[in-house]
């Protein structure tokens, strides 16, 4: 350590060293050091615009609900894009010292911003452009993106492709058979509430649920029992016993003939999953009424799904809700 | 502090290497190169960042309904863990910059802690779910925090997609672009965590302290790096509708 030689650092210059690294005393003795204060503020900062940022969203998503009207779709990605950049410039700036620091490093990450900018720019130009060179270039970037699968199901989209395999899963054997399992706890339950038992139809009910929610399983009907009888062993007491007579009464019980719908199926299924998506932190009820300008333009979770018409009850083909490729070409 | 006949912590030993004139310039020096690797690092995720202006101006739906799929709370969640521990670091390197080794400590450990935080907030919350259709839903489930709800997995990237609900054909360009960004976002999560973890073993031997905290620094703007790129995937992902 060069304790000694900081007193001559003014007085001569080194053509040599003319930053004065050799005259410079102890390692980092020209660096700024940021306290605590500081940092604690850009942290506070940062977090407020955080809030800021998420508020506006949310905001923006209750102003369109609640008065039904739509805002352009710029002021959103503004907004949020605008908010994003304050708070990188002050990571930036304050949790990466670029403002005290070498300014070198700071013209460094200015033209890899530049550098990023002409990156984005010129696919824009490139992209938004084509129809002005070649009309008949137009439409050729959107006819790659139909979401067509390059193997497997010829070309048919992925999505359709998912659609089918979800069919065919619904008429398989394991499915029809938890089915017919769930109805006869329906059953169950339904003659407890008959009997006015509704503790135990409701814990019969949650069960019958917890089958149809759960994944379709080859024996459905031994899951059903076990299902009862650690219920009925957890309860215990009266209702312990009447589960566990029905666990008992399940094993011989005959089950229906009848198969589900699977475009019934997949309707209710569909309902399900959507409450999942917006169980805690949208009612389902709400959603209905959330859409944006024209009917099924946007928030895809909410408009209504035609789904497989019940006239193809059969896992076939399901035309899609919209033809494939016809996305986006109104996109610009 | 280093007194005569005091010991002498392992950091006042530290010795620039030779091609240096001071410790002062190999400094300058590590940190002009670590920047440049930063640019490269900004223009890494750059390119899924144009990627997803691409396809977004391209399929407007499509990536309103892959949007929709995304709890904004759980990716703001994670913004405020990224960002309480990008301070937690800044305040480490305060801390080691004036010698008060055990707070350093402190504020690394718990930098790592909201690096594992975000990992699992990540994984457990968002990927698994989406993935697979263990959804975490504690007041839905008949007992247990994840519950299987058939048909609402399968929200994977590109060949694997798998979700029957889909309106829009290219929903699994949304994953593809999703899954990109945030994985390898998550990757530069655990790389930083890794590198934490390593400048906290070393300050264990004191290696780091107000003469010498180069590997401190650079740990640090790494982590801010991970820090700055999540403030962008946030709002594209998960608040642009």
């Amino acid at each position: 350590m060069a304790h000694a030689q900081t007193a001559d650092q003014a007085s001569t210059f080194d053509e040599l060293d003319p930053h004065g690294y050799e005259h410079g005393g102890g390692a980092h003795k020209s660096h700024v050091i940021v306290g605590p204060f500081t940092l604690r503020i850009v942290l506070a900062a940062l977090l407020i615009f955080t809030i800021l940022t998420v508020g506006q969203a949310r905001a923006e998503v209750w102003v369109q609900e609640y008065f039904s009207i739509e805002l352009p779709k710029w002021l959103n990605v503004a907004i949020v894009m605008g908010i994003a950049c304050i708070k990188a410039a002050l990571v930036m700036a304050f949790f990466m010292q670029l403002k005290y620091d070498n300014p070198i490093n700071s013209v460094i990450m200015a033209f890899t911003f530049l550098a990023l900018g002409l990156f984005l720019g010129f696919t824009a130009l490139d992209l938004f452009n084509r129809d002005n060179v070649y009309k008949w270039k137009a439409g050729e970037v959107i006819s790659g993106g139909t979401g067509a699968q390059v193997k497997g199901t010829g070309d048919q989209p992925l999505y359709i492709a998912a659609r089918e395999r979800f069919m065919q899963h619904l008429s398989s054997p394991e499915y029809i058979e938890t089915w017919r399992v769930a109805l006869v706890l329906d059953n169950y339950a339904d003659q407890f509430r008959t009997r006015s038992d509704a503790a135990a139809a409701s814990e019969i009910e949650k069960i019958a649920a917890r089958l149809r929610e759960g994944r379709a399983v080859a024996d459905p009907k031994s899951r059903a029992v076990r299902m009862l009888e650690d219920r009925a062993r957890k309860v215990g007491g009266a209702l312990g016993q009447s589960l566990s007579e029905r666990a008992k009464a399940l094993v011989t019980a005959p089950l229906t003939s009848d198969t589900p719908d699977p475009a019934a199926e997949y309707a209710r299924v569909r309902e399900r999953v959507i409450h999942a998506h917006h169980h805690s932190h949208e009612p389902v009820g709400s959603t209905a009424s959330r859409s944006r300008g024209k009917a099924g333009s946007t928030d895809a979770l909410l408009t209504t799904d035609p789904g497989p018409s019940s006239s193809q009850a059969t896992p076939g083909h399901h035309a899609p809700p919209k033809a494939p490729g016809s996305q986006g070409s109104g996109g610009h | 502090m280093d007194g005569p006949g005091a010991d002498v912590l392992a950091f006042q030993k530290y010795k620039h290497a030779h091609h240096y004139r001071s410790q002062s310039e190999e400094f300058d020096a590590v940190k002009l190169g670590f920047w440049l690797f930063l640019a490269t690092e900004v223009l890494l995720f750059g390119g899924i960042f144009c990627g997803y202006a691409i396809f977004r101006a391209l399929y407007p739906e499509a990536w309103a309904e892959g949007s929709s799929y995304l709890d904004w709370r759980w990716g703001a969640a994670n913004t405020v863990v990224l960002l309480v521990s990008s301070y937690t670091m800044a305040a480490g390197i305060y801390a080691c910059q004036t010698g008060q080794y055990r707070r350093m400590r402190i504020n690394l450990l718990f930098t790592i802690l909201c690096g594992f935080l975000f990992v699992a907030i990540k994984l457990l919350l968002e990927y698994i779910p989406k993935w697979s259709g263990w959804h975490f839903d504690p007041t839905m489930s008949h007992g247990g925090l994840f519950h299987y709800v058939e048909g609402y997995g399968g929200k994977r990237p590109g060949m694997l997609f798998d979700y029957p609900f889909a309106q829009n054909p290219q929903l699994p360009m949304w994953w593809s672009i999703y899954y990109c960004g945030t994985a390898l976002h998550a990757l530069h999560v655990i790389v930083g965590m890794a590198l934490i973890i390593r400048v906290y073993v070393k300050s264990l031997k004191n290696d780091y302290g107000p003469t010498y905290y180069t590997g401190v620094e650079i740990a640090g703007l790494y982590w801010h790096l991970v820090d700055l790129i999540w403030i962008f995937l946030f709002p594209l992902l998960y608040l642009i509708h």
